[in-house]
C-alpha cells in the first residue's frame, strides 16, 4: 500500500487535498474572490467569473503534519516530479511503517476536522436530524465566513438542501441557482433566466465580466477533467490495478471531494488526473488481482457517509466504487462547440437534476452505474436525516427483486458510529456475494 | 370546553363522497401544503380532497416502512393510511402532489408505485421570482389539462372564474369568523380546526352551509383564556394538538398553518381581463406564505401583524419532527418574536409524544405568560 503514494501524481493531489488553507491565504494575496461550493454543478461560472471555488469541508488545521509541511516546502523549491523521486529515496532511510503512519495521520486528522465542524454547526443551532452533509456544510462555512465573498447554492428537489443556503445569506452573500425538477421543455427557459441572475450576482461579487469565451474556456479545461475521472473509475472496475484496492477506493474518495473544487485550481486538476490515469494504467510488477473480491457501490456518497467504510471493505475482502458524480450526469460533458454557451450550460445542469427527477430515476441511474462497472451489489447509506434519496431504499429493494443484484443497507449519522455493525453486516453480504461467485 | 363544530365523523365523510362519487363525480386527492389551486379541481366538476389525516403513530410507523424514519411523521402517516386502505384514501381516482418537500414528492411516489394511484405531478418553483412565476403559471395549464384529460372535460375560463369566486367567498366567511374570535364569543380554534377539516374532505359547498347555521354566543368561559397565536407546521386531521392547548387556559385564536389561516388571510384579487390560470399562479405563488420557498420572508410579517390584529399574547411554533421548512427557519423565527419582545414556545414533536407531556410543557409555558 505505501508504495502508492510515491506516484508522484497520487502525492501531488493529496498535498493539494491538505491545502486548504494556504488556498484561501494566497486567494486573498491575489486580491481573488473566494467563492464557497457544496457541490461541483456551476463551477464553471464561478470560474469565469475570476474566482477562486473552494469546498469549505477539505479546509482544515494540518499544520501538525510534518511531512506536509516539508513537502510543501520541498516542491515550492524542486517541484512535484523531483520531490516525488526524492520521497521515493528517502524511504529506505525512513522506513515503511512511516509512510503508513503518516497516511493514517492524514486521515484521522481529516476526520477529526470533519468532527470539529459538525460540532460547531451544532453548537449554532443545525438540528442534529439534518443529514450528515448538511451539517459539516454549515459547520465548515461558519468559522471560514472571513475567507469567503460568496456561496454557491442551489434550488433542487431537495427543499431542506435549499433552505441551508437561506441560512448561509443570512451571513454570506449567496448566489442562488434554481435548477427547476421537470424535464419540460420551459423549465429550460426557468434555468436561462435563473442562470443569468446567478451569474448577474457573481459578477457583482467579484467585479469580472462573465463572457461566453471565458465560460467555454472554463468548460474545455473541466471537460478535460472529466474524461480523465471517466478513465479512472474505467480503470478501478477492472481486475488487474496498479494500486492497492484500499488506495484505490481512497483515491475515488479524495476525487469525490476534491471535483467539488478542482482542488482549487482546475489546470492543476486536469493535467493531474490526466497524468494518474495514465500511470494507472500502467501495472508495476502484474499489479493487484482482485478479480475475486467482491465489489460494492455506495449509494450515495454526496450526502455524507463512514469515512471508514473503504478501509472496512478493505479488510473484509471488498472493494468500493464511490462513483456519485457519474452516476448523477455531472461527469456529462458540457458542449463546448454549439455558439450559445449559456444554453449548454443549462442542459448540463438539467442532466444533472434529471438523474434525481424523483427517486425512481436515481435508482435506475445507479442500477445502471452498476452494471457498467460489473459491481455485484449495492452498499446502500442509509444516511440518517437525508428525506431525500434515503426513501429510495425500498424502490432499491423493489427494483433488486428482478436483478441479480445484492444490497446492504447501513445507518449513518456521526463519524466512528456503529463500526462495529458495519463490519457484521458488510461482511454477511461480502460472503452472501463470494458464494454466489462460487 | 364547549365545541360547536364537532369532531369529523369520518362514516359521514365517505358516505358523502360515495354517494357523489355514484353520481359520476371523480375524487381528486391533493397532498396538501398551499401550491396546489383547489380552484382548478374546483373548477374541473371533480371534488378535491386534501389527504390530511395523520397524528396516528401507528400508521406512521408502517409508513416508515416505506419511507424512512426520519421523513416527516405527517408525510409517513399519509402512505399508512394508503396501506391500510383506509376508507375515504379508497375512492380516490387520482392524486395530486409534488416537490413541495421531500416528504411530498417521496411519498407521492410510493403512493402511485405501491397503491397504483394515478399521480399528477406538478413542480414547484423554490424562489418567488419573475420566472418562477411564468414557471408555475405553465406547470398549472399543464396540470388543467391533465385534468382535462382525466376528467374527460374542458376546464372552460368561465368555469374558473365562477371557481374562484366561490373559494374567494368562502375566504372572506372563514376569515369573518375568525375575526370574531378576538371576542370571548363560543367559537374555540378546535371548531375552526373542525371546519377547515370538514372544508379539506367535503369542498366548499358543505362548509358554507354550516357557517350559515352558527349560532354565535358571547361565553363566559372565554374570558381571562390566554390568546394564543399556532404558527409552524400544519395540523392533520387526529392530530389532538390544538385541543390540548384548549383543554388549559387558553385559546388558539389563530392557527397560523398551511391547515388554518394560510387558506383564508387574503382573497384573491384579480381583473376580468386577466387569464384564470395567471391568476391563480399570482396568487398562490407571490402570496405564498409556506415556509418552503427561498427566501421566507412573508412568514415573520405575517405572523407580527396577525399578533397585533388579534392580541395575541404568546405563540407557539410547531414543529413537525422532521418537517424542513420549519426546522430551517426556527432560529429565524424565534429571534425575530423574541425581538418583539413576544414570547414563543418552540414545541418539536412527532405523534409519539405523549399529550400529558405536551401539557405540561404547553401548561408550563402559559403560566409563564399569564
Amino acid at each position: 500500500m505505501v508504495d502508492d503514494l510515491f506516484i508522484g501524481t497520487f502525492l501531488k493531489l493529496n498535498v493539494k487535498f491538505f491545502s486548504g488553507q494556504d488556498q484561501l491565504k494566497l486567494a486573498r494575496r491575489m486580491h481573488k474572490k473566494v467563492i464557497s461550493m457544496a457541490l461541483p454543478p456551476g463551477i464553471e461560472l464561478v470560474l469565469a467569473a475570476d474566482a477562486v471555488p473552494i469546498f469549505l469541508c477539505r479546509v482544515g488545521d494540518y499544520s501538525s503534519q510534518s511531512f506536509l509541511r516539508t513537502a510543501r516546502l520541498y516542491q515550492n523549491f524542486v517541484g512535484w516530479d523531483l520531490l516525488a523521486r526524492g520521497v521515493r529515496f528517502l524511504r529506505p532511510l525512513l522506513g515503511d511503517r512511516f509512510f503508513s503512519d503518516m497516511i493514517d495521520q492524514f486521515l484521522t486528522t481529516l476526520y477529526n476536522t470533519y468532527e470539529k465542524y459538525v460540532a460547531i454547526a451544532e453548537s449554532e443551532g443545525t438540528p442534529l436530524d439534518a443529514c450528515f452533509g448538511t451539517r459539516l456544510l454549515l459547520g465548515a462555512t461558519w468559522p471560514n465566513l472571513k475567507d469567503i465573498q460568496g456561496t454557491l447554492g442551489y434550488g433542487t428537489r431537495c427543499n431542506w438542501f435549499s433552505k441551508v443556503f437561506e441560512e448561509v445569506e443570512q451571513k454570506s452573500p449567496l448566489v442562488f441557482i434554481e435548477i427547476p425538477n421537470s424535464n419540460s421543455d420551459y423549465a429550460e427557459e426557468m434555468m436561462v433566466d435563473s442562470l443569468n441572475q446567478a451569474i448577474a450576482k457573481l459578477e457583482q461579487i467579484t467585479g469580472s465580466t462573465i463572457t461566453n469565451e471565458k465560460l467555454r474556456k472554463k468548460a474545455m479545461i473541466t471537460n478535460e477533467i472529466r474524461e480523465s475521472y471517466l478513465k479512472i473509475l474505467e480503470i478501478w472496475s477492472k481486475d488487474k490495478i496498479r494500486l492497492h484496492p484500499l488506495t484505490f477506493t481512497n483515491l475515488l474518495s479524495l476525487l469525490h471531494i476534491g471535483y467539488t473544487d478542482f482542488l482549487c485550481d482546475p489546470k492543476f486538476f486536469s493535467q493531474t488526473l490526466h497524468q494518474l490515469a495514465t500511470d494507472l494504467q500502467h501495472l508495476k510488477n502484474g499489479g493487484f488481482n482482485t478479480g475475486l473480491m467482491p465489489k460494492l457501490i455506495l449509494v450515495n456518497a454526496f450526502g455524507g457517509y463512514e469515512p471508514h467504510l473503504p478501509e472496512i471493505m478493505d479488510n473484509l475482502g471488498g472493494r468500493l466504487l464511490i462513483a456519485d458524480w457519474e452516476v448523477l450526469r455531472i461527469l456529462d460533458k458540457i458542449d463546448v462547440n454549439n455558439g450559445n454557451m449559456l444554453q449548454n450550460y443549462v442542459h448540463y445542469l438539467m442532466g444533472f437534476e434529471s438523474t434525481w427527477f424523483d427517486n425512481t430515476a436515481l435508482v435506475n441511474r445507479y442500477i445502471a452505474i452498476a452494471s457498467k462497472y460489473k459491481v455485484d451489489g449495492i452498499l446502500f447509506n442509509s444516511l440518517y436525516g437525508c428525506k431525500s434519496i434515503t426513501p429510495s431504499l425500498k424502490l432499491f429493494k423493489t427494483k433488486l427483486q428482478e436483478m441479480n443484484f445484492a444490497l446492504v443497507d447501513i445507518g449513518f449519522q456521526n463519524v466512528g458510529d456503529n463500526i462495529e455493525q458495519l463490519k457484521t453486516r458488510i461482511g454477511a453480504i461480502l460472503e452472501i456475494i463470494r458464494e454466489q461467485k462460487g | 370546553m364547549n365545541i360547536l363544530i364537532r369532531k369529523i365523523d369520518l362514516e359521514m365523510v365517505y358516505n358523502r363522497l360515495s354517494d357523489l362519487k355514484s353520481t359520476g363525480k371523480k375524487i381528486i386527492g391533493v397532498f396538501p401544503h398551499t401550491l396546489i389551486p383547489d380552484e382548478l379541481i374546483y373548477a374541473a366538476g371533480a371534488i378535491p380532497i386534501k389527504l390530511v389525516l395523520g397524528g396516528d403513530d401507528h400508521l406512521t410507523a408502517i409508513g416508515t416502512e416505506y419511507l424512512t424514519q426520519a421523513t416527516c411523521p405527517f408525510a409517513r402517516g399519509c402512505i399508512g393510511y394508503f396501506d391500510q386502505s383506509f376508507s375515504i384514501y379508497s375512492l380516490i381516482d387520482a392524486f395530486i402532489g409534488g416537490n413541495f418537500c421531500n416528504g411530498d414528492l417521496t411519498a407521492s411516489e410510493m403512493i402511485t408505485k405501491f397503491f397504483k394511484i394515478p399521480w399528477l405531478r406538478v413542480t414547484f418553483p423554490t424562489t418567488i421570482q419573475p420566472f418562477s412565476l411564468i414557471f408555475l403559471k405553465r406547470e398549472y395549464m399543464r396540470l388543467k389539462e391533465s385534468l382535462e384529460v382525466l376528467l374527460e372535460t374542458q376546464i372552460l375560463p368561465e368555469d374558473l372564474f365562477a371557481a374562484i369566486e366561490k373559494y374567494n367567498k368562502l375566504r372572506v366567511s372563514l376569515f369573518d369568523l375568525n375575526r370574531l374570535m378576538k371576542e370571548p364569543i363560543s367559537l374555540m380554534g378546535t371548531d375552526l380546526h373542525n371546519l377547515m377539516h370538514l372544508l379539506f374532505l367535503l369542498g366548499p359547498d358543505e362548509v358554507f352551509q354550516i357557517i350559515d347555521s352558527l349560532e354565535m354566543k358571547p361565553n363566559n368561559s372565554a374570558v381571562g383564556r390566554i390568546p394564543i397565536l399556532l404558527s409552524g407546521s400544519g395540523i392533520a386531521l387526529g392530530d389532538e394538538l390544538i385541543s390540548v392547548i384548549e383543554e388549559l387556559n387558553a385559546r388558539v385564536v389563530v392557527n397560523d398553518s398551511w391547515t388554518g389561516i394560510y387558506q383564508y388571510n387574503e382573497k384573491i384579487t384579480y381583473s376580468s381581463a386577466e387569464a384564470p390560470i395567471d391568476i391563480l399562479a399570482n396568487y398562490y405563488l407571490l402570496k405564498n406564505e409556506s415556509a418552503r420557498m427561498v427566501p421566507n420572508v412573508r412568514r415573520v410579517p405575517r405572523v407580527l401583524k396577525l399578533i397585533k390584529e388579534f392580541n395575541i399574547k404568546g405563540v407557539i411554533n410547531h414543529i413537525l419532527k422532521f418537517c424542513d421548512p420549519y426546522i430551517a427557519h426556527r432560529i429565524i423565527f424565534k429571534t425575530s418574536l423574541q425581538d418583539a419582545d413576544i414570547p414563543v414556545l418552540e414545541l418539536e414533536r412527532d405523534y409519539a409524544t405523549s399529550l400529558e407531556q405536551l401539557k405540561t410543557r404547553i401548561g408550563a409555558f402559559l403560566e409563564m405568560i399569564a
